[in-house]
């Protein structure tokens, strides 16, 4: 078995190192120190597990763990006690509160090893579920082969696009494999409004609200895109702006 | 009225009974009682608007103190909030640093657990004073970098530079920019950083300068004062009732942070 372990620090890599020698099944392919490099590194040795940071340089590892189509299986390593609902809800295989026993570990990588299939119904299913527990700051989106890291206030608007949607900014549009149901719960309801079943509207980037056909309006952005707005959308819209 | 009529019932039938023998005396007597009403309705009446005033003064007071008291304790409880800065994954992870030595070096470990100590004790004694030396803050300080210098490795490095003789800051107050400068400079950046400390006297007002370098990329350019930062800009007003004791530049991806501390 692969695994690799992603940590920003090089002595809580090294007791991740140290714990696993007593499982010889599980080879250590290679470390990390954030999570780009975790990025790459999983794309090239497609491991079976992973050690991951939360708390991390450039990108978290939740959000890391967002650009992998098949992400392998989770064992979360990290200090902070509080994101240990959202990495369940990931339906991670286990959650070590650092400083953790080995004891504890081993429990950890023992239920993987008993059910090696144990994550490929979860972490999908994982990353799709909004966290009430967790708002959105950013968006963290693969472009080509770079990452890009979307701010909330530099989106225009987003749209549905078959199983992804499409994020547009002043740079371009970006996917990212997720529903638009998880956009609408979690960007923040003072800056977006759900204006129709295919579109999210950042509301600062309105300049007008026109009549379009009967019962629906178009919504008229600075950069001169017109979004549709459906009867239902137009009330969700006007609550926002406090109309 | 009542204390007036008694008074002078009492004083009259005191007089009469003394002034028994003298005709004269007591007809004058007689004759000045309209007189001798007014001047103790006078005297009891003045005397009672004194005391009801003096009796609302001191109430008024009570309750200016007991405002006072609670402002006071509510300032405190604010002050003391917002000391505790010191962030609990910094000892958590700590903790798990200590563990990986101890199976890799033993030597390092046992000098990081005096290392941590040093620092918790330092912190907790420092609770209890209000203002201390920043030569003993920049020792303290000193620790908590050598302490996450273990956790990262040789990627961190920090310069002191102490221009100063002899001023003092409110405790705990450097401390929380530091942590902001570790946080962004530290730990989300990848490469090696420095992080400079810098103090000097500027007019008599102790001037501390923190700088930081700080990841382009992932850093939202709008953040501007992180919540470290705003909740050191509530102690310098609570402390000293202005705004303009903090203040923040960037220059390319160097964050500084410059507080200003007048010396009383």
């Amino acid at each position: 078995m692969k695994a690799i372990i992603i940590d920003d620090e090089p002595l809580a890599r090294s007791i991740i190192n140290e714990y696993i020698q007593s499982f010889s099944q599980i080879d250590i392919v290679q470390e990390c120190n954030d999570g780009f490099e975790g990025l790459k590194a999983i794309m090239q040795h497609k491991p079976d597990l992973i050690f991951l940071d939360i708390q991390m340089p450039k990108i978290t590892g939740f959000e890391m763990l967002e650009l992998i189509e098949q992400p392998p299986a989770v064992i979360f390593t990290t200090a902070f006690d509080e994101f240990a609902m959202r990495a369940f809800e990931a339906h991670a295989i286990d959650y070590l509160l650092k400083p953790f026993s080995k004891e504890r570990f081993d429990k950890a990588v023992n239920k993987l090893i008993a059910q090696p299939k144990l994550n490929e119904v979860a972490l999908p299913a994982l990353l799709q579920s909004p966290s009430t527990a967790f708002s959105t700051e950013r968006i963290v989106v693969k472009n080509g082969g770079k990452i890009k890291i979307i701010f909330l206030h530099e989106i225009l608007y987003l749209q549905a696009a078959d199983d992804y949607v499409k994020i547009y900014t002043k740079e371009g549009s970006f996917l990212k494999n997720k529903t638009m149901g998880f956009f609408e719960a979690t960007l923040p309801t003072h800056q977006f409004a759900r204006t129709h079943r295919s579109f999210i509207i950042n509301v600062q980037e309105i300049t007008r609200i026109d009549p379009y056909e009967k019962e629906s309006y178009l919504a008229i952005l600075k950069s001169g895109a017109r979004i549709p707005v459906s009867k239902n959308g137009y009330g969700k819209l006007k609550a926002v702006l406090g109309l | 009225m009542i204390l007036v009529i008694g008074w002078f019932f009492i004083s009259r039938s005191i007089l009469m009974w003394l002034l028994n023998s003298m005709e004269d005396y007591s007809q004058f007597f007689s004759l000045s009682v309209p007189v001798r009403l007014a001047i103790s309705f006078l005297i009891i009446g003045s005397m009672s608007l004194v005391s009801v005033l003096w009796y609302t003064v001191q109430d008024q007071q009570e309750i200016e103190k007991r405002k006072r008291d609670a402002e006071q304790l509510a300032k405190e409880a604010e002050l003391y909030k917002l000391r505790q800065q010191l962030q609990p994954h910094f000892l958590f992870n700590s903790l798990n640093s200590i563990n990986a030595l101890i199976g890799s070096a033993p030597q390092q470990a046992r000098m990081m657990i005096l290392q941590l100590s040093d620092f918790l004790r330092g912190t907790m004694k420092k609770e209890e004073q209000q203002w201390i030396s920043l030569e003993e803050e920049l020792d303290h300080l000193q620790l908590y970098l050598d302490i996450e210098k273990v956790r990262f490795g040789h990627r961190l490095s920090t310069f002191i530079k102490n221009e100063t003789i002899g001023m003092k800051l409110p405790v705990m107050l450097l401390q929380p920019v530091v942590e902001n400068a570790i946080k962004f400079g530290l730990y989300d950046t990848t490469d090696d950083i420095q992080i400079n400390i810098a103090a000097v006297n500027e007019n008599e007002q102790l001037m501390i300068s923190v700088s930081n370098p700080f990841d382009l990329v992932s850093l939202s350019p709008q953040k501007g004062l992180g919540f470290g930062l705003s909740s050191i800009q509530r102690r310098l007003y609570l402390l000293f009732a202005r705004k303009d004791l903090i203040k923040t530049e960037t220059e390319g991806n160097l964050f500084i942070t410059k507080i200003f501390i007048p010396q009383i």
